[in-house]
């Protein structure tokens, strides 16, 4: 190592990971994040959706590698719910933290791998962000915890706790401008060229959604907004224009588009860029307001991160900077086939839809039919299938087994499926003539993916 | 000040490329909002309401037909009754696919169409005296297909007989008269429903604009999409054409008015010009308003680099052409013909295609089956 880059070195370690700060903000960040998961969860089940996603359908698509996941079932899946949910009422009163954060990264993100078809970036953001609140001290202040054991109590904590909260945010938004960088995105101004038009009539400024002009400025806006909105929020000058923006942005999505509570998560939770004094401030009246009272304590000890901590997030942050270009390996177009494009952060990116005919047949036995989708699937689950390579094979395989406990021996899968990407127009999607069953789902290439270009 | 600045430069920018950009699209002088407004009331009032109160127009006249040959069981009366039932059962197939509103509310088709009928169950009824044909477990025992069993399966003197028979004859006059009445009845209450004059649900369909999960548009592509993947093209040549079935072998009973086998082909086609007039804008008198086709051109939706409403206008005429084609009665020649059979079957297929994939991609409907949130 040369004298520089040791420099350097020791210059981040002291500024950015050990330096002492104010906890405020990582205590803010715990109140607001639990709410809103609970908040969240309470939503998903009043509409009714544990029962639509997670009980009602017969068939689940497993995500690779994570075959063993089980739906649970009634009442196994509320339970599972209810537990989840609890644990972020422990996150948020700071009670029994540690083992509250745990329950709720696990629980959570089981029923996210229960199946593909409900896959959004914005569960896999809620994820990640409970799974660095097991290992962040967002406990040692104003919370339960620090009542039942004064020893515990810090008015400071390491630098690195927000600033890694800072660091999986900017990540979040810097990757999803990366993925708008694209001839489509930029130079058709697709899909926005289609999803804006058909908003043109909402009230007071719908009518400018027919423009094709309105459709590029919202493109290359939210490029840009992607791309800096982190730097931005880090900015102490620009940081009340840009969180202005971040109310704007996802307001103006969340009018359009049906993305749930996600505008709201990022709304809240990009907070943690403000300033110690305003959260001290904040922190402040919520003390005052529930007359809270630290329980005295005669050792205020920071806690220390060792060498393995730093290991851990430099290795946590080299996989969410390299995986989300892991579709370079696969040639074509990677919004067609979609080979490496979960967990990308590729959010509201294309405009793709379809239709799958299956059809099953047998040589020795000379029996062939089509397939009835609905036999098996939700209509959602269909309508994810049809546009999914993975899911279409996942899907075939299940007809088989099935038609096997149904007294077919030898049973092959041939899918037509017709898609269209960005208006494109309807194409072939899947090769026709390949019997799916004999393909097993890899890392590999799909070889068996219509090229877009015909 | 620097963010008035911010937003005075996006206010000009807003205001700026709706002189310069010369890809606008080619609308009318109002906003599109008022565009997709007009394309509803055009629907509703030239297409759907007319066609509704016609087939209500036609279930009364069944059931009067219906019932003086209750009152005087005749070969001429018999003859009168079955003209009735053709045209009836042909103008239920103008207003089939609308399954949402007044329709989704009573499950409109399953009351009305449902084939093939249980012959047996419907025996059984009758013997026992019972009309009772309400509850989900005796859809298959009335409707259009069970009149088509009752009037037109053999001869006319042989029809004649089983209703002047001692033992069940006013059984099965009794029985007919009940499933006439409900098809008459169901047939006025959702023309009623939909009728200004009524209960207005026009009203609320002129509305629902936008292209929204429950705007009208949405509801009407999404019913017609059902409608023509499963009771057309499978329903009316799919499923008799074995493709459903494990051995693929063709199934002639299941064909719609199996008893009169004459009308299959018939009903098949106009159903497919229903749907084209739908999409068209055409209405009942011949008229061509404002349809889905104009919409798609206001949009400049392509297809595979060619117009996407071309591509649908020229599937509609494939469908028709495929179907015409078919030869009659289609229940005996589903082997002979298959070939025929399944062009008919793919082109409707390609149909389903365009209209569920293409339509909604190009206009941003969303179709969501199931409230859900998407990113």
């Amino acid at each position: 190592m040369t004298e520089t880059s040791k420099l350097l070195f020791s210059r981040i370690k002291n500024n950015l990971i050990t330096k002492e700060v104010d906890i405020s903000p990582l205590v803010i960040f715990r109140l607001v994040f639990s709410l809103l998961m609970l908040s969240s969860l309470v939503r998903f089940w009043a509409k009714g959706w544990i029962y639509d996603v997670y009980i009602l359908p017969t068939f689940h698509f497993k995500y690779f590698g994570f075959e063993w996941i089980e739906a649970l079932g009634d009442p196994g899946i509320y339970v599972l719910f209810l537990l989840v949910m609890l644990s972020s009422v422990f996150m948020f009163f700071g009670f029994f933290y540690r083992i509250a954060a745990a329950v709720f990264f696990l629980g959570f993100t089981y029923i996210e791998l229960i199946d593909k078809t409900t896959y959004l970036n914005h569960y896999y953001f809620v994820s990640l962000i409970a799974f660095l609140m097991v290992f962040l001290p967002a406990n040692q202040y104003f919370s339960i915890d620090c009542k039942l054991n004064p020893k515990l109590q810090s008015r400071t904590i390491q630098a690195w706790s927000v600033n890694l909260l800072k660091l999986q945010l900017g990540i979040v938004y810097f990757f999803a401008g990366i993925a708008k960088l694209n001839y489509e995105w930029l130079v058709n101004a697709m899909p926005l060229k289609i999803w804006l038009p058909a908003h043109a009539s909402k009230p007071v400024i719908g009518f400018l959604f027919k423009y094709t002009g309105v459709s590029y400025l919202f493109s290359w806006f939210g490029a840009l907004y992607d791309l800096a909105i982190p730097f931005l929020l880090l900015s102490k000058k620009f940081r009340p224009m840009a969180y202005l923006l971040v109310i704007i942005f996802h307001v103006l999505t969340y009018w359009l588009f049906p993305i749930g509570m996600f505008p709201f998560i990022m709304i809240s939770c990009t907070l943690i860029f403000f300033s110690e004094e305003f959260h001290k401030n904040l922190l402040r009246r919520l003390e005052v307001m529930v007359q809270w009272k630290n329980k005295d304590s005669s050792v205020f000890s920071t806690p220390r991160i060792g060498s393995f901590g730093i290991l851990s997030i430099v290795l946590l942050v080299c996989f969410q900077v390299v995986f989300p270009f892991r579709h370079l390996v696969y040639t074509g177009p990677l919004f067609w086939h979609e080979q490496g494009y979960r967990f990308g952060w590729r959010v509201m990116l294309i405009e793709k839809a379809g239709t799958a005919f299956f059809y099953a047949s047998e040589l020795e036995t000379n029996k062939h039919f089509e397939i009835r989708n609905s036999d098996y699937l939700t209509a959602n689950q269909e309508k994810m299938m049809a546009t999914q390579p993975d899911m279409i094979l996942e899907f075939a395989h299940h007809i088989a087994d099935d038609l096997k406990t149904k007294g077919w021996e030898n049973p092959e899968i041939r899918s037509e499926v017709y898609v269209t990407l960005n208006g494109s127009g309807t194409r072939p999607f899947i090769d026709s003539k390949i019997n799916l069953v004999s393909i097993q789902d890899s890392w590999k290439e799909k070889q068996w993916i219509l090229p877009f270009e015909n | 000040m620097r963010l008035s600045l911010g937003f005075l430069i996006i206010v000009l920018g807003l205001l700026s490329c709706k002189k310069e950009d010369p890809n606008l699209p080619e609308l009318p002088n109002t906003s599109s909002a008022f565009y997709l407004e007009d394309l509803l009331k055009s629907w509703s009032g030239s297409i759907i309401i007319p066609n509704y109160e016609k087939y209500n127009t036609d279930a009364a006249d069944l059931k009067s037909a219906a019932s003086a040959f209750q009152s005087d069981v005749s070969v001429s009366n018999l003859e009168i009754l079955r003209a009735k039932w053709k045209v009836a059962y042909l103008s239920w197939q103008t207003v089939s696919m609308y399954e949402f509103g007044p329709a989704a509310n009573i499950t409109l088709r399953g009351q009305t169409n449902i084939y093939p009928l249980d012959t047996a169950e419907l025996n059984g009824l009758v013997r026992a005296g019972s009309t009772n044909i309400t509850g989900a477990n005796r859809l298959d025992v009335k409707g259009f297909p069970a009149i088509d069993y009752l009037i037109n399966s053999g001869s006319i003197e042989s029809v004649l007989s089983t209703f002047t028979d001692a033992s069940s004859g006013s059984n099965r006059l009794g029985y007919l008269l009940e499933v006439v009445s409900q098809i008459a009845d169901n047939a006025s209450g959702v023309s009623t429903k939909w009728s200004s004059a009524g209960s207005n649900y026009v009203s609320q369909f002129n509305s629902a604009i936008g292209t929204d999960v429950g705007s009208s548009l949405g509801l009407t592509i999404n019913a017609l999409n059902q409608h023509i993947e499963r009771f057309l093209r499978d329903g009316k040549l799919g499923i008799p054409n074995g493709n459903r079935n494990f051995s693929g072998t063709a199934l002639p009973n299941h064909v719609e008015a199996f008893y009169n086998g004459e009308s299959s082909n018939e009903l098949a086609l106009q159903n497919v010009i229903a749907i084209q007039s739908l999409y068209l804008g055409q209405s009942v008198d011949g008229t061509v308003g404002i349809g889905l086709d104009d919409y798609l051109v206001s949009l400049n939706a392509t297809y595979n680099g060619g117009s996407l409403n071309d591509a649908i206008k020229n599937q509609f005429l494939m469908c028709i052409e495929t179907i015409e084609a078919l030869p009659k009665p289609l229940k005996d020649n589903l082997v002979s013909n298959k070939a025929k059979v399944d062009d008919a079957v793919k082109a409707l297929q390609k149909l389903v295609v365009l209209l569920k994939v293409d339509v909604p991609s190009a206009t941003g409907i969303l179709i969501t089956y199931q409230d859900n949130d998407g990113d």
